[in-house]
């Protein structure tokens, strides 16, 4: 119990949780939310479900929306400098 | 790999939050390599931290900017790293695991060339 504790107070310090809970917010952008969302670290996507579509600034402020490339493969990375 | 098939396929870094921010779980290779931010809290401050890291590691790979309330990563769960592939049709078609354990590049690139060789 003890250590399963610790593990979820290690995740909230992570922040592994503060996405996960579906807060809408006010940045700039937007996503598609899919109707079987759930809060869990794994989420909720699987192979061969529909990519939630969103529209993202890239470095020069210019959007880029994910269903623009419809007919190209698209790779996507997701990560941080740190 | 973004050399070999940029004109294929289309990549995207989505940059989240950080996963180990100054002011947060802090990791000692960072603090000795000097990649030391603290968790940016606008989107301004998001993106002088990513544009440190296109220049500093020389990527060239289209960079995308999440939300500063982490919409695209809430979404998709990619946090702190995972990779993705979405096929031509826009459904899902590779699901890396959870980094740091489960990015694996290599995997990606093999459900790629498949996806490619499909068509």
């Amino acid at each position: 119990m003890k250590r399963k504790l610790s593990v979820l107070v290690g995740a909230c310090i992570l922040g592994l949780i503060a996405p996960l809970t579906g807060e809408e917010g006010n940045g700039a952008g937007s996503i598609e939310r899919p109707p079987n969302a759930e809060p869990k670290f794994e989420g909720s996507l699987k192979a061969g479900d529909k990519a939630p579509d969103f529209t993202l600034k890239d470095m020069d402020g210019k959007e880029v929306v994910l269903s623009s490339f419809r007919g190209k493969p698209v790779f996507l990375i997701f990560g941080s400098y740190t | 790999m973004y050399r070999t098939y940029r004109d294929r396929a289309v990549f995207l870094m989505i940059y989240i939050k950080e996963a180990h921010p100054q002011d947060g779980w802090q990791a000692a290779k960072n603090t000795k390599t000097g990649v030391v931010y603290n968790q940016p809290k606008t989107a301004e401050e998001r993106g002088k931290i990513a544009h440190a890291c296109r220049t500093t590691l020389q990527l060239d790979i289209p960079f995308v900017l999440d939300t500063i309330d982490n919409q695209v990563d809430g979404v998709y769960a990619g946090f702190p790293e995972r990779i993705y592939i979405v096929n031509q049709e826009g459904r899902i078609h590779y699901k890396g695991g959870i980094g740091p354990e489960g990015f694996k590049p290599l995997e990606a690139e093999a459900s790629l060339k498949e996806l490619l060789s499909e068509k």
